[in-house]
């Protein structure tokens, strides 16, 4: 359940388990996120998807018992990892791609974890907040965040100077207005 | 052990802000989630333009299979859980059917078999045509109504009638007699359909609703309509020809607009929806003159109280009454009560609520019909306030 604004408290350490849609909104929010990630360990988009695909089947069959927003994200980031990490020390993999024993112990750590998570998260709110943008405004703003310069990006785009500076305004304007809001939305998606 | 994730998340969340509102990321304090080492990386990453490109080229790649992703994933597990659970209902039901079928058979096996056909009727879409038969639609089915002399005049497309046909096809000739001409169209709960008027005028019903119309408007005279339950009207603009919904004792009056009338017989109100346009609001007994309108604004939704015969307005959110047009349920600050009512017509199920202080809570939440089961719904509310419900065939109690 989605609630817009729940009148009732939510009664402290009540446990849930996902109902379809909450499953399919969590499948939609992370799914692209947790296969970003996984890549970073594997550095094998393909194989990543699989990683990510089992574990989803994983949530949904356990049908594990979640108590927060956070306990659901930070299940899928760290069953990722763990079953990442598996897959690189497997022997099958292993005779595959010949990654030393320092490289997998790096990626062993809380460091690169918590590295590699913010980073995630990071890029999925920037993301999701440009996606809700008017498509002239997007394209503008994507270029902007690749570091392109005005000029560069009304020669990209064949538009005036003028216009991409407006459509900028436009473009912040909006993303001020609507980004408590919308970061706030996002992260309270599974609190009932 | 992990550091605390939540922290980690929050920094997130800073952190696309401050970029987003072009601050400087570098600027910001991290010390409290972050040691040296990580900051640094973090910090390089988010400032190089390659780190973006690549991810940007990798999210397409993942964005591309996203939804063939989950349709795999939804098959071996959503479907694949509710495929079992119903083989079982299925394969126990059979076996009762089959007893039941033995026993009936060589129990009463020649008695006349008519107690069936009512409980058919309550389970399918149908028209009532003029001369006073009944039609059964299903809704995968393309069917032509032809009038008494064999015209066409009413097409349906799959989960949709068109009366538009017969207005265009043909001059005058046949006005005067079609004029008395009604069909009635009913949608029984757990289903909607829709409905195009002679004169273009669109009607979406929503589940557990009827609605009786000339089967062609006639020039000059006022559009009316018969309705109960609950329906979407966008109405074809025709100066001279006010489009009127009777409903109870409540009569709406429109030129072209758009609104969503909700009359069920079990409401303590009949409320008007008004999204564009304006229309009036009058008590049908009355006679249609000015001064006994309540006019509606845009925006507005006129509340008639079916006892106290008065009428309030009050301004709405409109997204809300119209959400079931798109499948979803809306509720904001919903008597449970009341929302029982609305679920039990969708899900074509009756709910049985024993427990009278949750029937006086309030609630808002949004559903959506496609996705979600009866049972998903009910576990939501479960979990805002703790109850316990048990299901039985269509019967849902709640203590």
């Amino acid at each position: 359940m989605y609630s817009l604004n729940n009148p009732l408290k939510l009664k402290a350490n009540k446990t849930y388990r996902l109902t379809t849609k909450e499953y399919k909104v969590l499948f939609d929010t992370h799914h692209v996120s947790l296969c970003l990630f996984c890549n970073r360990y594997l550095n094998d988009l393909e194989m990543a998807k699989d990683v990510v695909q089992e574990i989803f089947i994983k949530v949904w069959n356990q049908k594990t018992v979640f108590k927060s927003k956070h306990t659901v994200r930070s299940y899928l980031y760290t069953a990722v990892k763990n079953r990442s990490l598996d897959v690189l020390k497997s022997k099958r993999y292993k005779s595959k791609c010949d990654l030393s024993v320092e490289a997998i112990q790096s990626m062993e750590t809380d460091s690169f974890f918590s590295s590699e998570l913010v980073l995630q998260e990071t890029a999925r709110l920037v993301d999701d907040a440009v996606d809700t943008l008017p498509l002239r405004c997007k394209k503008i703003i994507k270029l902007s965040l690749l570091g392109y310069k005005n000029g560069e990006i009304a020669n990209e785009l064949k538009i005036t100077l003028n216009t991409v500076k407006a459509q900028k305004k436009i473009a912040y304007r909006k993303l001020r207005f609507q980004l408590r809001e919308h970061i706030a939305l996002m992260a309270h998606i599974f609190l009932p | 052990m992990l550091r605390d994730f939540g922290k980690l998340m929050e920094l997130a969340k800073r952190l696309a802000r401050t970029i987003l509102l072009r601050g400087r990321v570098d600027k910001m304090d991290t010390s409290q989630e972050l040691n040296q080492d990580e900051r640094e990386y973090i910090m390089r990453k988010l400032a190089e333009p390659s780190h973006w490109l690549e991810r940007s080229r990798l999210k397409k790649d993942v964005d591309e299979t996203h939804a063939k992703d989950w349709e795999k994933l939804k098959a071996t597990t959503v479907n694949d859980s509710k495929l079992r659970y119903l083989g079982t209902v299925v394969k126990i039901a059979a076996v009762f059917a089959g007893i039941a079928g033995c026993t009936y058979f060589f129990l009463i096996g020649n008695y006349p078999k008519d107690g069936n056909d009512s409980s058919i009727k309550q389970e399918s879409i149908t028209l009532e045509l003029e001369n006073g038969s009944v039609e059964k639609l299903t809704k995968s089915d393309n069917r032509q109504f032809k009038n008494s002399k064999g015209k066409v005049v009413g097409l349906q497309n799959a989960d949709q009638l068109d009366y538009t046909q017969g207005e265009t096809q043909d001059g005058s000739i046949d006005d005067s007699n079609e004029s008395k001409v009604y069909h009635k169209l009913t949608v029984p709960y757990g289903k909607t359909f829709q409905l195009v008027l002679s004169d273009g005028t669109q009607v979406q019903l929503n589940a557990g609703t009827s609605l009786k119309y000339p089967v062609r408007f006639v020039k000059g005279e006022n559009r009316e309509v018969f309705m109960e339950g609950e329906a979407f009207f966008d109405v074809q603009k025709k100066q001279k020809q006010p489009f009127i919904v009777n409903t109870d004792n409540l009569g709406i009056q429109v030129l072209g607009t758009q609104f969503v009338v909700s009359s069920y017989p079990e409401d303590a109100y009949i409320n008007t929806v008004l999204l564009e346009g304006s229309v009036g609001l009058y008590k049908s007994s009355r006679k249609r003159n000015g001064e006994e309108h309540t006019i509606l604004e845009p925006g507005f939704m006129g509340e008639w109280n079916k006892e106290e015969e008065n009428i309030s307005v009050k301004e709405v959110d409109t997204s809300i009454h119209t959400a079931w047009t798109k499948g979803r349920m809306v509720f904001s600050h919903m008597k449970f009560k009341d929302i029982i009512k609305k679920l039990a017509r969708w899900y074509n199920v009756s709910i049985t609520n024993n427990n009278a202080q949750l029937g006086e809570e309030t609630f808002t939440a949004t559903f959506d019909v496609k996705i979600e089961s009866m049972e998903d719904i009910l576990e939501s509310f479960k979990r805002n306030y703790g109850f316990h419900y048990d299901i039985e065939n269509n019967q849902i109690n709640i203590y």
